[in-house]
C-alpha cells in the first residue's frame, strides 16, 4: 500500500475542508479526486503533504505514519499542489537544485532528465519571472517527479496549460503509473479524470460520496461526468449537507 | 542532519541570491571606510578642540556600535523576514514544507542562514576596519587586536537572541512591510523604554546588545556576568522553541 486515508478530517475555522476521508492507494493506481471548487480536494493533498494539519485521522504513505513521521514520510512523495511553489528571482534550474538538495539519489543528470520530460531544458537558465503560467506549471511538475517517488500528488495539473501541455500531464501520470507509482490526482474536468485515471472518487461539500474502479464506472455509467452526477445526486438523497 | 544541512545550505543560497544583501554588505564596507577616514580626520581636530569626535574613533571598536545598534537590527529583520513572511505570502514555503525536513529543522536553518549572513558581515567588517586602521598608520598592538575580536564574536549570540525574536514575530503576519514596521517600532521601544525605565535595562534582552562590553572591559562580577548569560539564553531558548511550535502548526 503506497497510501492509506482513514477517516480523515480536517475542518478550518469557516467550517470548509474536508470530512471522513478514506481511501487507500497501490503501486501503479491513478485515483482522480473529481469535484467542484471547495469540494475538499486540495484539503485532502495538503494534508497527505503535511502542509496542514489534520483534526482527525491517520494518513500513512508506504506504511509510516505521514502525520508524526513527516520527514520519513514525505521523502516517498512528490507533489504538486495548488499554483507551483518556486522562487521567481532564481532561475528553473536553481529552483530544481533547491529541491534536489533534499535527496541523495538526485543529481545533476536527474534533474535535467525530469527538465526534458516536461520539454523545459531548453529554459533552464531562464528566471522564473520570465515564465509564462503553463510554463511554470511544468516546472512544478518537474519538481514533484525529482525524486522519483512512489506517490505523486498532483492538485489540478492541466491549470494554465494548453492542449500539448495537457497531453503531456496525461503522459507523465501514465508514465509515473507505468513506472509503479500510485498517483493522485484532482480535477474539476471529468474528462481529464476519465483520460488518466484507473479509479475516480467523487468529491463534493467536503465529503467523498463515491469511489470506484474507472472500468466499472465506465460499465455502469456513459461517463465519468454521469457517475458524478449520480454521485451527488445519492449524496443529497442520502441526507449530506452538499 | 542530512534534511538540516540541506535546507540551511538551501536557505542560505535563497539569501544570498537576493541582491540587496551584497549590496548591503558593500555599503558595509563604504561606511567602514568613511568611518575610518572621518575618524582620522576627527582624530587631528580632537589636539585642536578637544574630544568632541571620541565617538568616530577609527578602529574596529568604534564602529563597532554603529552596526550592532542599528545596521545588524536591520539586516536581521529584513532576513527573517524574506525567508519566513515573504515565503508565507509568495506561497513558496510549501516548496520547502513538501520536501523531506521536519518543520522544526527548516525553522531553525532559517534563523542559522540569517545569522551565517550576520557572522560574514561582522567578519568583513572586522577586517575592513583593522586594515584601514592599520593602513592610517594608527597600528592595533596585538592584545587590542584580541580583544577587538574577541568582541565581534560575542555580539553573535545577543543577535541571535534578537534574530529568534524577530522569526518569532515574522510568523504573525502575511505582510512583510507591516512586519518589517512592526519589527522596527518593537525595537525602538525596547531600546528606548530602559531610558526612562532603568529596571527596564536588566530585563529587556536588547540592553545585552553592547554585552561584549561587560566582558572585554572591566571585569564585572562573576554573578552578574552569570546573570546576564542565563538571561540571553533564556531569552534565546524561550524565542526559538516558542518560534518552533508556531512554525509547525502554521498551514500553508
Amino acid at each position: 500500500m503506497v497510501l492509506q486515508l482513514s477517516n480523515v478530517t480536517k475542518l478550518y475555522k469557516n467550517g470548509r475542508g474536508a470530512e471522513d476521508i478514506s481511501f487507500a492507494l497501490l503501486p501503479g493506481e491513478v485515483l482522480g479526486l473529481l469535484g467542484p471548487n471547495g469540494s475538499g480536494k486540495t484539503t485532502t493533498m495538503k494534508a497527505i503533504a503535511g502542509l496542514i494539519k489534520v483534526n482527525s485521522g491517520e494518513i500513512t504513505i508506504c506504511g509510516i505514519d505521514a502525520i508524526n513521521q513527516h520527514e520519513k514520510a514525505v521523502r516517498h512523495t512528490g507533489c504538486l499542489i495548488e499554483a507551483p511553489a518556486l522562487y521567481e528571482h532564481t532561475t528553473v534550474l536553481t529552483n530544481l537544485r533547491l529541491a534536489a538538495r533534499f535527496y541523495s539519489h538526485v543529481d545533476e543528470s536527474c534533474i535535467n532528465e525530469v527538465l526534458e520530460m516536461v520539454e523545459m531544458y531548453r529554459y533552464r537558465k531562464d528566471k522564473v519571472r520570465s515564465l509564462s503560467l503553463g510554463m511554470r506549471q511544468r516546472v512544478g511538475l518537474a519538481m514533484a517527479l525529482l525524486s522519483s517517488p512512489e506517490l505523486l500528488i498532483l492538485d489540478e495539473p492541466a491549470n494554465g496549460l494548453d492542449i500539448e501541455g495537457m497531453l503531456l500531464v496525461r503522459d507523465v501520470i501514465k508514465a509515473a503509473a507505468a513506472g509503479g507509482s500510485a498517483v493522485l490526482v484532482s480535477s474539476h474536468l471529468a474528462n481529464e479524470i476519465q483520460q488518466c485515471a484507473t479509479h475516480v472518487a467523487v468529491m463534493h461539500g467536503g465529503k467523498m460520496l463515491a469511489i470506484d474502479n474507472i472500468h466499472e464506472v465506465l460499465q455502469s455509467f456513459s461517463s465519468v461526468e454521469d457517475f458524478f452526477i449520480d454521485a451527488v445526486k445519492r449524496g443529497r438523497q442520502g441526507g449530506f449537507a452538499i | 542532519m542530512t534534511a538540516f544541512v540541506a535546507a540551511y545550505l538551501n536557505e542560505t543560497d535563497k539569501l544570498v541570491r537576493r541582491k540587496k544583501y551584497i549590496a548591503f554588505l558593500i555599503i558595509g564596507v563604504v561606511i567602514c571606510i568613511a568611518w575610518a577616514v572621518l575618524g582620522s580626520i576627527a582624530s587631528g581636530l580632537i589636539g585642536q578642540h578637544g574630544g568632541i569626535f571620541v565617538a568616530l574613533a577609527p578602529t574596529p571598536m568604534g564602529v563597532l556600535p554603529f552596526f550592532l545598534q542599528i545596521l545588524f537590527p536591520l539586516l536581521i529583520f529584513m532576513g527573517v523576514t524574506d525567508l519566513i513572511t515573504t515565503e508565507a505570502a509568495e506561497h513558496t514555503m510549501k516548496a520547502m514544507i513538501c520536501r523531506p525536513v521536519e518543520r522544526w529543522k527548516l525553522y531553525a536553518a532559517k534563523l542559522v542562514a540569517v545569522m551565517t549572513y550576520i557572522t560574514i558581515y561582522l567578519a568583513c567588517v572586522f577586517t575592513v576596519s583593522t586594515i584601514l586602521h592599520q593602513a592610517l598608520g594608527r597600528g592595533l598592538g596585538m592584545d587590542a587586536l584580541v580583544r577587538a575580536l574577541a568582541s565581534y564574536a560575542l555580539t553573535i549570540p545577543t543577535l541571535a537572541v534578537l534574530a529568534a525574536f524577530a522569526a518569532l514575530i515574522a510568523l504573525l503576519g502575511r505582510s512583510s512591510s507591516l512586519i518589517m514596521f512592526l519589527l522596527v517600532v518593537v525595537y525602538l521601544a525596547m531600546s528606548v523604554l530602559p531610558v526612562f525605565f532603568p529596571i527596564l535595562s536588566e530585563l529587556l534582552f536588547t540592553s545585552f546588545l553592547g554585552w561584549h562590553r561587560l566582558w572585554i572591559g572591566v571585569t564585572p562580577a562573576a554573578s552578574r556576568m552569570l546573570h546576564m548569560l542565563v538571561i540571553v539564553v533564556a531569552y534565546g531558548v524561550v524565542f526559538f522553541m516558542a518560534g518552533s511550535l508556531v512554525f509547525d502548526r502554521k498551514e500553508y
